[in-house]
C-alpha cells in the first residue's frame, strides 16, 4: 500500500464538493482520476500532498513515507504550474528541482537527463525562453530520480507534443514495472495506459 | 535541500539587477531633490542629511516589496518548498538575500549622502551600523506585510499602510542615533534600542511569515 484515503470531504467556501470519499492506492498501481471541470480534482491532489486541509477525513501513507524527508524524496507532485525560476538557466533549474528533493546529480547525469527531455544544447538558456511544453518536460524530468515511489500528476499531458506524450507513457509504464504507483488526472484518453479509473461525483 | 534553496536565492540576487537598482535609484533621487525645496538660510544641511536618508530608505525599500513572495507562489515553487523542507528555512534564506539586495547599494550610497549634505566623515562607521540595523528591520517588517497581502491586486499601498506604523520605533531610534553622533554626544543607548528591535523582529517575524504563507496557500 502506498496511501489510503479514508472518508475525505472537501468544501469550497459554502459549496460541498464531495464527502465520504475513500480509496486505496497500492504499489505498482496506476490510477486515473476523472471528474468534470470544477469537481475538485486539483484540490484532491493538493490535499493528498498536504497542501490543502480536509473538511473531514484522513490520508494514511505507507509507514516508510511518513517522515518529512522521506516524503520529499519518495513523492513527486507535478501540478499545473511549473516551479521554474525564469532568470535561471535550464541546467540550474534542473539542479534546483533535484536539490529540493535532496538529490545531487553529476554533470554526466544532468546532461543525460537534458538529452532525454530533448533540451540538450539549451542548458545555459534562461528558463523564461522555454515553451510551455519544454518547461513541463523539464519539470517532469524529475520523475527519473531513483528514490521516488509515488507520482502525483495534475494534467501531465497538457502542452506535450505527440512524441513526449509517448515518452511520458513509457516512463509511467517503466515506473509501474519497478513497483511505483501513479495517480494522475487527464481529460484525454491516453493510449497505452491501463489505469484504474477513479470517479469524483 | 537547504543548499539548493540557498543557491537559488543567491543566483537570483545577481540575475535580477533591476530589483537591486530600482529602490536605490528612487532613494538617490529623493535625497538629491529634497534640499532643492528648502530655504537653506533657515536650515542647516548637515542636520538634514540623516533624517532625509532614513525616510528615503523607508519609502524606497517598500518599492516592489509586495512581489517578494508573489512569483514563487505563482509558479508553484512555494508548494514544492512546503512539500520538501518547509517554509521557515525558505523564508529565512529569502529574507537574508533580500536584505543583501538592499544593503549592498546602501553601503555605496551612504558616503555620497555624507558628502552631499556636508556631514563629518567621522560619523560614517556608526551611521553605517545604524543604517544596516534599520534596513534589516524594514526588510523583515515589509516581508511580513508582503506575506499578509499576498494574492491581493495592488497590494503596494495596503502594504505601506500596514508597515509604516510598525516602523515608527525603528525610525525614532535610528534618527536618535544619527543625531547623537553628529552632535558628538553618547549614541550607544539609541543604537542598542535599535539593535534590540531588529533582533526581536528577526527572531519572531520569520515564524509569523511562514505561518501566513502556509495559510495563504491553502
Amino acid at each position: 500500500m502506498i496511501l489510503q484515503a479514508v472518508n475525505l470531504a472537501l468544501r469550497f467556501d459554502d459549496w460541498q464538493l464531495w464527502r465520504g470519499l475513500s480509496f486505496t492506492i497500492a504499489q505498482a498501481e496506476l490510477v486515473h482520476l476523472r471528474a468534470a471541470n470544477g469537481r475538485g480534482k486539483t484540490s484532491l491532489l493538493r490535499g493528498l500532498m498536504g497542501l490543502n486541509h480536509w473538511l473531514e477525513g484522513d490520508v494514511r501513507w505507507a509507514v516508510d513515507m511518513q517522515a518529512e524527508e522521506d516524503f520529499a524524496a519518495k513523492v513527486l507532485f507535478v501540478g499545473h504550474k511549473t516551479p521554474l525560476a525564469s532568470e535561471l538557466s535550464v541546467l540550474e533549474n534542473l539542479q534546483l528541482l533535484q536539490g529540493l528533493r535532496g538529490q545531487v546529480s553529476s554533470q554526466q547525469q544532468l546532461a543525460a537527463t537534458l538529452q532525454d527531455i530533448g533540451l540538450q544544447g539549451f542548458a545555459d538558456m534562461p528558463a523564461k525562453w522555454l515553451s510551455a511544453g519544454q518547461s513541463r518536460r523539464l519539470v517532469l524530468s524529475q520523475c527519473d530520480l531513483p528514490s521516488l515511489r509515488f507520482w502525483c500528476f495534475d494534467e501531465p499531458f497538457v502542452a506535450l507534443d505527440k512524441m513526449y506524450v509517448e515518452w511520458l507513457v513509457a516512463k509511467i509504464q517503466a515506473f509501474q514495472l519497478s513497483g511505483g504507483a501513479v495517480l494522475f488526472t487527464s481529460h484525454q484518453e491516453i493510449p497505452g495506459l491501463a489505469a484504474r479509473e477513479l470517479y469524483l461525483d | 535541500m537547504i543548499n539548493a534553496m540557498l543557491r537559488r536565492e543567491w543566483l537570483l540576487l545577481w540575475r535580477r539587477p533591476q530589483d537591486m537598482l530600482q529602490p536605490i535609484t528612487l532613494l538617490l533621487l529623493l535625497i538629491l531633490v529634497f534640499p532643492m525645496a528648502l530655504d537653506l538660510t533657515q536650515f542647516s544641511l548637515p542636520s538634514l542629511g540623516w533624517p532625509v536618508l532614513l525616510n528615503a530608505v523607508l519609502l524606497s525599500l517598500l518599492l516592489g516589496m509586495e512581489q517578494l513572495f508573489a512569483e514563487d507562489q505563482r509558479t508553484g515553487y512555494l508548494d514544492q518548498v512546503r512539500m520538501s523542507y518547509g517554509l521557515y528555512a525558505y523564508v529565512l534564506i529569502k529574507l537574508v538575500c533580500h536584505w543583501l539586495r538592499v544593503w549592498l547599494p546602501l553601503v555605496v550610497v551612504l558616503p555620497l549622502v555624507i558628502f552631499f549634505y556636508q556631514m563629518p566623515l567621522s560619523a560614517l562607521p556608526v551611521l553605517l551600523l545604524a543604517l544596516s540595523l534599520a534596513s534589516a528591520a524594514v526588510v523583515v517588517f515589509a516581508a511580513f506585510a508582503a506575506a499578509l497581502t499576498l494574492g491581493l491586486a495592488r497590494a503596494g499601498m495596503l502594504m505601506a499602510l500596514l508597515v509604516l506604523p510598525l516602523l515608527v520605533p525603528v525610525l525614532v531610534f535610528a534618527a536618535a542615533t544619527g543625531q547623537a553622533v553628529l552632535m558628538v554626544e553618547p549614541w550607544q543607548g539609541a543604537i542598542l534600542w535599535l539593535a534590540a528591535i531588529t533582533c526581536l523582529a528577526w527572531s519572531l517575524l520569520p515564524w509569523a511569515i511562514s505561518s501566513v504563507l502556509e495559510l495563504a496557500n491553502h
